[in-house]
C-alpha cells in the first residue's frame, strides 16, 4: 500500500493500529499461555523420569502412564481455551448453582470418599476419581468473587457483607479441612486475600485471622494423618543430620532433601534421579525435589520463576486491567490459587512446610486437579481479553 | 495490592535461599548420607586356581551351577507375564534336566505364595541344564550361577589335594597350604541400591576386576595315584585292616608321585564321609615304625665299621634274649646268621646286639640324619614331627628297643623319605608336592626345585648295605611276597606291635618299604597296614600290595620295562610325521628332535610334500625329502568332503603358527598355555567340520630343544 494513514502513524507510536485493536479484543495473554505450557513440559520430563516405580506398582510401564499424563494435559489445555472463550460474566450466573454442588460433592466424600496415601479425599463417580475440593475450590473462589463484587457499595458492613460472605467461605473451608487441612487453609488465605483486595474491612478481617488461627489448631487434633505430618516435620526440623531416621518420621522431608544437595546447581541431569525410588509419589508431592535433583538450583528456580510470572501477570496486568470488580476479583484468586500451590508444593519439597500432599499445579502428575488448574487459567485468559485499557496492556 | 503482591514475592526468595542453603551448607552431609543409602559395592568374585597333576591333567578345578527360579511377577514387553503354557514348558524341560516329574515343578509354582518373587525351582544344575532353560526364552525365569569346586577324579589324591569349605577357603591338603595362592583377589563392582534392597549396575561404576588365584601343577603322577590308590585299597580289604596308607616318592627329587590312605573320601563332598577317612595318615599318624627302622642301625652300624660282613651273629635256640631284665624275641628262632641274614630275615636281637656297639649318640645322630624327630617340611598342612627322644633321655633299654623300630614315633612319610635317601645314595631330600605356580596368564610364580636337606652317610656305605635289603626281597627274606620277576627291588618289612591301653598287645602296623628298580632307583613306595586281621607279617600283608603297585607301575614306565624285558621286541619304531603345512623351521626342529635325516628342496616357505607318508614306519636311515612351497595349500581338496577339513600335524609347531593354520583352514582354535604344540586334538588327520574347534596344548621349549638349537 502507497498511501499511509496519519493514524497509522499514531498507531505505530502506540504500538497498536485502530484495526488491531479490534481483533486484539479477542486475543488473550500469551505470556500466561507460554508460562503455562512450559510449566507442562517441565512436568512431562520429571513425571516420565520419577514414574517407573509407580508404573510397576501398578503393573503397567512408565510410558503408558507419561501418555496417559499427556492425554490429561491436553484435556486440561483444551478445557483452558473453551473457558476462556466463555464470558466470566456467564460463569458468574451459575456461581450459586456451584456452590451447592460443590457442597453436596464434599458431604459425599466424607460419605463415600475413597482413601489414598492416607487420607479421605477423592470420590469415584462411575469410574472417573476426582477430589471434590478442586471442585470446590473454583466455585467458592468464583461465588465470592461475585458476592464481593455485587456488595461492593456496602462492602465493610459487617451484616450486610462481611457475614453472608464468610458464611460460604467457612462452611466450604471446613467441609474440605475435615480431610484436607492444608487444601481448605490455602483456600481460606485466598478468600481473606481477595476479600481485603475486594475492600472488606481490614478490621473485621484481621479479627477472622485471629479466630482463624484457633480454628486451625483444633482441626488438627482431629486428623491422626495431619498430625503425623505436622509431626514429622517437627522431628524432621529436629534432627534432619541425624542418618537413624530413615525410615521414621521426616523420612521424605530428608530424601527430598538429600535430592536437593544431590542436584547442587545444574543437576545431575534429565532423567539420572535416583532420588525417585527413594521418594514416596516423587512425581506428586514431590516433583519439585526431583526438578531440583535433575535440574539443579538452576532448574528448580527457573520453575519458580514461571509461577512468579504468572504471579505477576495475573495480578499486574490482568487484574489491574480487568474491566470491572468481578474481573478483577477472580484473577486474584485464580492467579493466587495456581500460584500458591506451586509455591506451596515447592516449599514442602525443600522442607519449609510440613508434608501436605498438595500437588505442584501442570507439573505434577494427577488427573482432575490439572484440569481445574486448567479452567482458572481459561478465567484468567478471559479476564484478559475484556480489559478496560487497551494501550497499557501488551499482546504478543 | 501491590502490598499483596510485594509480599508474595518474598516467596521465591524464601524457596531461592532455601535451595541455596541445602546445596551448600547441608551439601556434603546430605550427599554423604545418599552414597550411604544408595551406593553399595559387591564383590566379582576371583576364580580359585586349578590344580593339576604332573602330566598337566585337571585335578581340581571350579565348576559353574546354575540355580534356577522364577518370578512370576515379570512382565515381557506387551505386558503379558508368565502364562500357563510356558509354565508347562518350563517344568517339562527341568523335568528332563533333573530327576523330578514335570508336576513337581508346577506345584512349587502353585504352591508358593501369592506375593512370592522368588520361587527357587531347581539347584546345581549343569550348563547345559541352563542352556535348556534358557532356550525357552520365558521371561521371569531367573538364572543363578555360583561356582563350586569340581575334583575332576572325585577321590583320586584326596589327602593330597584337600578340600574345601562351602566358601571356597581351603579346609585340608594342598587346598589349605596354598589357599592364598589359589585364593586370587576378589574384585568390587560398585552398584546401585534402590530402597527394596535391589541392586543395579551403572554406567561408569568403578569396577576393580578380580585376581584369579594362581594354578598349582603338583607333582602326583595320576596314574600312579590310581594304582596306588587302587592295589592299597584291596589290600585293605583283604586284609582286613583298620586303615592303609601308600606313599611313593622320586628318591632323586623328593617329588611326591603319589600319596594314599584308604579308607578315603569324595571331597566333593567332603561333609558325607566320617572325619577319620578325611586323615592323611602319611603326614598325622605317629606310629612306631618297626624293623623298616633297622636301616638306621645297618648304617650306623656299617658307616662305623661296627659289623663284618662275614661275622656269624648267634641267637639262642629259643629266638629270646633278656636285657636289662626285658625279653627281647625274634619271630621265629633264626639261629646263626651273617649279617646279610640278620637283615633279611629281620633279627631283633642280632639288630640290637649290632645297635649296642654304637654309642647312643652316633644311633641317635643317624636317625636324626635320616629325618627322624623333626617334620620333613612337606608342602601340605597337618604334618606331625614324631618323636626320637635324645640319648640323655633314653634308658638302657633305648638302643636295643629303638635299634629295631620301638620308642621312636614316626610318620609314614618319614619312614618313606628315609628310604628315599638311602635309594638316593645318602642325600635326604625333602619331599614336595607342588612343582610350580602360575597365575592367571600363565607366568611361573613359584618354581620348586628340589630340595638337598644333608647327606645321611657316605655313598659307599649305601653300595655295601644295598646288596643286603636286595637280598630281603628274595625267596629267603622276609619281602618275599615283594618280588617281580626281572626287577631289582630293595625294601625291608616291618612289623610293629602296637601299643593299646598301655602295654604292647596282638595289634600289628604291617609295612613294606622299597625302592625300584635298584640299578636306578625311580620310585621310593611305602606301603603300611594298620591292624590288618589275617596276619600281623608286614612281608605277608604290606609286601603283596607293593608287587602289584610296583608291577603296574613298571608297566607305565618305559625305561624300567626295556630294562626288565628280554631284548626280543623290536625297538621303539619311529613314524614318519606329518609335515605337510608346516613351515620349514618347524619342521627341521621336529624332524631333529625325532633324529630322522632329511634333506629340504626349496628355500622357504611350507612343506607341501614329504617323500615318506606321514604315519608310516621309517625304515632305518632313510632320508625324508621335503618340498618347500612360497605358499601353502591346506590340503588335497579331492579328498576332503566340502564343508570339512583335515587336521594337519601341529604338534612341535609354535602355538601361534598352528593358530594361524587352523584358522586357514577354517577350524576353531582352543589354546592353552603357551610354546610349542605338544599335544593336540583330535590328531592330524582327522575330519573335521569346519568351525568346530581343535585343541592344542602348548610346552614351552624343552632344554634340549634350547641346547640344540644351540648347536647348529
Amino acid at each position: 500500500m502507497i498511501y499511509t494513514s496519519p493514524h497509522s502513524n499514531l498507531s505505530n507510536i502506540i504500538g497498536t493500529s485502530p484495526e488491531d485493536i479490534d481483533n486484539r479484543k479477542q486475543g488473550s495473554d500469551r505470556f500466561l499461555l507460554m508460562a503455562v505450557v512450559a510449566l507442562m513440559m517441565f512436568g512431562v520430563l520429571a513425571v516420565y523420569s520419577s514414574i517407573a516405580y509407580f508404573a510397576e506398582s501398578k503393573s503397567t510401564t512408565a510410558f503408558t502412564l507419561i501418555t496417559g499424563h499427556i492425554i490429561k494435559l491436553g484435556i486440561a489445555f483444551v478445557v483452558m481455551l473453551i473457558v476462556s472463550k466463555i464470558n466470566y460474566h456467564t460463569l458468574a450466573k451459575f456461581s450459586r448453582i456451584g456452590m451447592v454442588i460443590s457442597w453436596v460433592l464434599l458431604v459425599a466424600v466424607l460419605m463415600f470418599g475413597t482413601e489414598q496415601f492416607g487420607a479421605k479425599r477423592w470420590l469415584n463417580l462411575g469410574g472417573f476419581t476426582f477430589q471434590p475440593s478442586t471442585v470446590a475450590t473454583v466455585a467458592l473462589l468464583l461465588h465470592i468473587c461475585v458476592l464481593l463484587s455485587e456488595k461492593q457499595d456496602y462492602v465493610k458492613d459487617f451484616k450486610r457483607s462481611f457475614i453472608p460472605i464468610m458464611v460460604w467461605v467457612s462452611i466450604t473451608c471446613a467441609l474440605i479441612g475435615v480431610q484436607d487441612f492444608s487444601s481448605a487453609g490455602i483456600l481460606f488465605g485466598i478468600c481473606l486475600i481477595v476479600m481485603f483486595i475486594g475492600r472488606a474491612s481490614t478490621l473485621q478481617l484481621g479479627t477472622l485471622v485471629l479466630i482463624g488461627v484457633f480454628g486451625g489448631m483444633l482441626l488438627l487434633n482431629q486428623s491422626e494423618n495431619r498430625q503425623s505430618r505436622i509431626d514429622n516435620y517437627i522431628t524432621q526440623v529436629k534432627d534432619i543430620e541425624s542418618t537413624k531416621i530413615l525410615q521414621g518420621a521426616g523420612y521424605q522431608a530428608q530424601q527430598a532433601h538429600i535430592a536437593i544437595a544431590k542436584g547442587e546447581f545444574f543437576g545431575v541431569g534429565i532423567g539420572k534421579s535416583s532420588q525417585r525410588d527413594f521418594l514416596p509419589a516423587p512425581y506428586n508431592d514431590f516433583i519439585f525435589a526431583i526438578i531440583a535433583e535433575e535440574y539443579g538450583i538452576f532448574g528448580a528456580m527457573s520453575l519458580i520463576l514461571i509461577f512468579t510470572l504468572i504471579l505477576f501477570r495475573g495480578v499486574v496486568f490482568i487484574s489491574k486491567n480487568a474491566e470491572d470488580t468481578l474481573g478483577s476479583l477472580l484473577a486474584i484468586g485464580c492467579t493466587l490459587t495456581i500460584v500458591l500451590y506451586g509455591f506451596v508444593n515447592a516449599a514442602v519439597a525443600s522442607g519449609l512446610l510440613p508434608v501436605t500432599g498438595l500437588p505442584m499445579p501442570f507439573v505434577s502428575y494427577g488427573g482432575t486437579s490439572m484440569l481445574f488448574a486448567g479452567l482458572m487459567v481459561g478465567i484468567l485468559l478471559n479476564i484478559s481479553k475484556h480489559h478496560k485499557d487497551r494501550r497499557t496492556m501488551y499482546y504478543g | 495490592m501491590f502490598l499483596v503482591f510485594g509480599l508474595l514475592l518474598l516467596i521465591p526468595c524464601v524457596l531461592a535461599f532455601q535451595l541455596v542453603r541445602i546445596n551448600y551448607l547441608e551439601g556434603e552431609d546430605l550427599r554423604l548420607l545418599w552414597s550411604k543409602q544408595a551406593i553399595d559395592s559387591i564383590p566379582i568374585p576371583a576364580q580359585r586356581g586349578n590344580i593339576y597333576d604332573a602330566n598337566g591333567t585337571l585335578l581340581a578345578t571350579n565348576a559353574a551351577n546354575y540355580l534356577i527360579a522364577l518370578d512370576p511377577k515379570v512382565k515381557d514387553v506387551n505386558g503379558k507375564s508368565v502364562t500357563q503354557e510356558q509354565i508347562n514348558q518350563l517344568a517339562v524341560t527341568l523335568a528332563k534336566q533333573t530327576n523330578q516329574s514335570p508336576s513337581y515343578f508346577k506345584k512349587r509354582i502353585s504352591d508358593a505364595p501369592s506375593h512370592s518373587q522368588y520361587i527357587i525351582l531347581a539347584k546345581n544344575l549343569s550348563p547345559v541344564s541352563r542352556d535348556a532353560v534358557r532356550e525357552l526364552d520365558i521371561k521371569g525365569v531367573i538364572i543363578e550361577e555360583s561356582f563350586s569346586r569340581k575334583y575332576t577324579f572325585g577321590s583320586l589324591a584326596a589327602h593330597s589335594l584337600g578340600f574345601v569349605n562351602h566358601n571356597m577357603d581351603g579346609k585340608t591338603g594342598l587346598e589349605a597350604y596354598y589357599d592364598t595362592e589359589l585364593k586370587g583377589e576378589n574384585g568390587v563392582q560398585q552398584v546401585r541400591r534402590d530402597p527394596r534392597n535391589q541392586i543395579s549396575a551403572y554406567v561408569g561404576a568403578p569396577k576393580k576386576l578380580p585376581e584369579n588365584g594362581h594354578s598349582i601343577h603338583t607333582t602326583i603322577d595320576s596314574y600312579i595315584q590310581a594304582i596306588l590308590e587302587d592295589e592299597l585299597k584291596k589290600g585293605v580289604e583283604k586284609h582286613l585292616a583298620e586303615y592303609g596308607t601308600g606313599i611313593i616318592i622320586d628318591p632323586k627329587t623328593g617329588a611326591i608321585k603319589a600319596m594314599a590312605n584308604y579308607p578315603t573320601y569324595d571331597p566333593n563332598y567332603p561333609g558325607s564321609n566320617e572325619n577319620e577317612n578325611r586323615r592323611n595318615f602319611a603326614i598325622s599318624d605317629m606310629v612306631e615304625p618297626g624293623s623298616t627302622f633297622k636301616l638306621v642301625t645297618a648304617i650306623a652300624a656299617v658307616e662305623q665299621n661296627k659289623v663284618d660282613f662275614n661275622e656269624i651273629f648267634e641267637t639262642p635256640e629259643s629266638g629270646e634274649v633278656e636285657i636289662h631284665g626285658l625279653t627281647l624275641r625274634d619271630h621265629d628262632p633264626l639261629g646263626n646268621m651273617t649279617f646279610q641274614e640278620v637283615i633279611q630275615k629281620s633279627s631283633n636281637v642280632a639288630t640290637a646286639e649290632i645297635a649296642m656297639r654304637l654309642k647312643p649318640e652316633v644311633f641317635y645322630q643317624y636317625a636324626r640324619n635320616l629325618g627322624f624327630g623333626a617334620e620333613t617340611n612337606i608342602d601340605l598342612s597337618g604334618e606331625v614331627a614324631g618323636i626320637l627322644n635324645k640319648p640323655y633321655d633314653w634308658s638302657l633299654v633305648s638302643l636295643p628297643w629303638m635299634s629295631h623300630g620301638y620308642e621312636v614315633l614316626a610318620t609314614p612319610l618319614q619312614v618313606t623319605q628315609a628310604y628315599a635317601a638311602f635309594a638316593n645314595e645318602g642325600m635326604l631330600m625333602r619331599p614336595y608336592l607342588v612343582d610350580k605356580i602360575e597365575d592367571q596368564n600363565g607366568n611361573v610364580v613359584l618354581d620348586n626345585t628340589p630340595v638337598e636337606i644333608r647327606r645321611v652317610a657316605r655313598k659307599k656305605t649305601l653300595q655295601k648295605i644295598l646288596p643286603i635289603f636286595e637280598s630281603v626281597v628274595t625267596d629267603s627274606g622276609t619281602g618275599e611276597w615283594a618280588q617281580i620277576d626281572g626287577l631289582r627291588i630293595a625294601g625291608k618289612t616291618g612289623t610293629a606291635k602296637k601299643v593299646y591301653q598301655g602295654r604292647y598287645s596282638n595289634k600289628y602296623l604291617a609295612s613294606f618299604v622299597g625302592f625300584f628298580p635298584t640299578e636306578d632307583p625311580k620310585y621310593v613306595c611305602l606301603i603300611m597296614l594298620n591292624e590288618p586281621k589275617t596276619s600281623g607279617y608286614g612281608g605277608f600283608t604290606a609286601g603283596p600290595i607293593f608287587r602289584e603297585t610296583a608291577k603296574r607301575i613298571a608297566g607305565l614306565d618305559s625305561d624300567i620295562q626295556r630294562s626288565m624285558l628280554p631284548q626280543d621286541e623290536p625297538e621303539f619304531i619311529t613314524k614318519a610325521p606329518s609335515l605337510i603345512g608346516i613351515g620349514k623351521e618347524e619342521s627341521e626342529e621336529i624332524l631333529k628332535k625325532f633324529d630322522i635325516p632329511y634333506s629340504i628342496e626349496g628355500k622357504s616357505g611350507y612343506v607341501v610334500s614329504q617323500t615318506i607318508e606321514p604315519g608310516s614306519p621309517l625304515p632305518g636311515k632313510d632320508k625324508i625329502i621335503l618340498t618347500l612351497s612360497e605358499t601353502y595349500l591346506p590340503v588335497d581338496s579331492s579328498k576332503v568332503k566340502e564343508g570339512f577339513a583335515e587336521v594337519p600335524e601341529l604338534r612341535g609347531m609354535s602355538m601361534r603358527q598352528a593358530t594361524t593354520i587352523l584358522a586357514e583352514l577354517g577350524l576353531d582354535v582352543k589354546t592353552y598355555r603357551s610354546g610349542t604344540v605338544e599335544r593336540q586334538f583330535p590328531k592330524a588327520g582327522d575330519m573335521m567340520r569346519l568351525g568346530s574347534s581343535v585343541t592344542i596344548r602348548g610346552k614351552a621349549k624343552s632344554l634340549e630343544l634350547v641346547a640344540m638349537e644351540d648347536r647348529d
